[in-house]
């Protein structure tokens, strides 16, 4: 085969679908010979920034890389700065963190389950998938005040307590999603459309996903069984007992299916952390001592106020490595102190930018057409991997 | 489950490649080693089922005139490491920073070496295609993350 018969094809950059990306396809008739994912379109320099800002305000600017995911994201960064500043949150603000990371995994899912939907021409997928995610966001915005980027936990344990209401509000969302999921079965999962366009397309093979080093859904769907909720548990997770999801077939109608999965077994995670929910305090009691008059008494009302420290934060000279399993896979964060206010090195490894390797692996001999329904099953996230 | 016997078997087995070997914190195992054994360090690794390369750091150091360079590897195919994280720690001159690409060993590290150079201009040698990757294309400038790198103000806060 001659390379003069071969056609390049630009895809993006102009929001092909989930946010700005582009994608060099090189195709033989229309058989996808080369695929090249060319990324860095929504690329912010959020490590650069970090280094000129105090601990504090890192935590705002951090859930920026994955707004969709802001909870998971902002949990890895607190997890590794309490580890630079030896503290520990209480039990309560653990359960509180593994309850709203569990809650902004649904929403996440729902989100990429939408967008696969309306790539593959399901419109109705895609409105209810948006629609189905409004409860879940409704459940975060009673905890937090926001619908999308929390900045839920700061260092010693979180913000606020959940409203007394709340237990009943998200009982209700579980069993609405509980029913809703069969309906997504029936109408969209197993319609023969569906079916045909993800069945058998764009596999992943097992030893292939551990060579390029996948992670999250897009690695439990080929096999791998790997999930840092149990590799290295963090928050409650030690606690609670859970399941994790887990298929075979690599394609990506096991990596869409993997995704409703998740969705059940979070739920469940929800509904056990709600259970077993400890009471107590909701800061570090290094923290609690330091609050005064008028703090303290909102403190009564559950509603965490700063104290003055925080603005001059400062943690021991060295460095620290945390990880979490966001709502797209293992995030990893590396932070380096030299004992000042601000950090040396803050390195952010997100699970995008570790799945974007896939593209090349998938899409080879599928046709021009399979492009949005492999692109749609990683879920990729552009400005997640961008940062 | 990692416990202490498996990391003091793995030391033992890799200790000789490196210059520096320490346990950082309960499951990081820090590997210091020259660039000229890291190569065979990498290979030794690979056979004890470190699969994955979970990402690429660089960090600059002016004042001693170095950058290091940091891989982290895990592994998925045993179980009794999936808690691990070896972090593989290589220092450089800060002037022409160049080492042996380890794309050939671990696939995964592709596209966290193409970062690594253009954020800090570590050269990778033998690595297929060390081209900008998140940098715009007309991007000016050098190497963002390294420290004497200023990002550019327009002056409009007050």
């Amino acid at each position: 085969m001659s390379t003069e018969k071969l056609l390049e094809v630009f895809i993006g950059p102009q929001h092909p679908t989930s946010g700005h990306m582009r994608f060099i396809a090189e195709l033989d008739g229309d058989i996808i010979v080369d695929f090249i994912p060319d990324m860095g379109w929504v690329h912010r320099t959020i490590e650069k920034i970090a280094e000129t800002k105090t601990y504090i305000q890192i935590i705002p600017l951090i859930e920026r890389q994955a707004i969709l995911d802001s909870a998971n994201y902002n949990l890895g960064y607190i997890l590794a700065l309490e580890k630079l500043l030896d503290i520990e949150a209480p039990p309560r603000a653990q359960y509180l963190r593994t309850l709203i990371c569990e809650i902004n995994r649904i929403a996440s899912h729902l989100y990429g389950i939408g967008i696969h939907g309306i790539m593959l021409g399901s419109s109705t997928a895609f409105m209810w998938a948006f629609g189905d995610r409004e409860p879940f966001i409704d459940l975060m915005q009673m905890i937090s005040g926001a619908r999308l980027t929390y900045s839920y936990m700061i260092p010693g344990g979180i913000r606020r307590d959940i409203p007394h209401d709340f237990q009943d509000k998200a009982k209700k969302a579980i069993k609405f999603m509980r029913k809703k999921i069969k309906d997504y079965f029936d109408l969209f999962n197993y319609n023969p459309v569906t079916l045909n366009r993800l069945e058998g397309v764009g596999i992943i093979k097992k030893e292939d996903a551990i060579k390029l080093g996948l992670v999250g859904p897009n690695l439990r769907a080929s096999g791998v069984y790997y999930d840092v909720r149990k590799a290295e548990p963090y928050a409650a997770y030690p606690e609670i007992d859970f399941e994790i999801a887990g298929r075979n077939e690599g394609d990506s109608l096991a990596r869409l299916l993997i995704r409703f999965d998740e969705i059940q077994y979070s739920m469940n995670i929800i509904e056990r952390v709600l259970d077993d929910m400890p009471s107590g305090p909701l800061l570090t009691n290094i923290y609690l001592t330091k609050l005064t008059g008028e703090k303290k008494e909102l403190l009564k009302k559950g509603i965490v106020r700063f104290p003055t420290l925080f603005t001059a934060l400062k943690t021991k000279e060295g460095e620290c490595l945390a990880r979490v399993e966001s709502s797209r896979g293992e995030a990893i964060y590396h932070l380096i102190s030299n004992g000042l206010l601000k950090p040396y090195r803050c390195r952010l490894i997100t699970s995008s930018f570790r799945n974007v390797i896939a593209f090349k692996h998938a899409l080879i001999g599928h046709k021009l057409a399979d492009i949005p329904a492999v692109y749609g099953s990683l879920d990729y996230f552009p400005p997640e991997a961008d940062r | 489950m990692v416990n202490g016997e498996r990391i003091t078997e793995l030391i033992g087995k890799v200790k000789d490649l490196c210059r520096n070997v320490a346990l950082v914190d309960d499951n990081r195992l820090l590997l210091e080693v020259d660039t000229e054994k890291i190569i065979d360090l990498s290979h030794k690794l690979k056979d004890l089922e470190f699969d994955h390369v979970k990402g690429v750091t660089g960090v600059d150091y002016p004042n001693e005139s170095i950058i290091e360079v940091i891989y982290y590897i895990g592994s998925y195919s045993r179980t009794d490491y999936a808690n691990l994280i070896v972090e593989l720690k290589i220092t450089l001159p800060r002037e022409n920073p160049k080492t042996p690409s380890l794309i050939k060993i671990w696939q995964s590290c592709e596209y966290p070496e193409r970062e690594t150079f253009e954020m800090f201009g570590v050269m990778f040698q033998g690595h297929p295609k060390l081209k900008l990757l998140l940098l715009p294309d007309e991007f000016k400038g050098k190497y963002p993350l390294r420290k004497e790198f200023k990002i550019p103000e327009e002056g409009i806060e007050i």
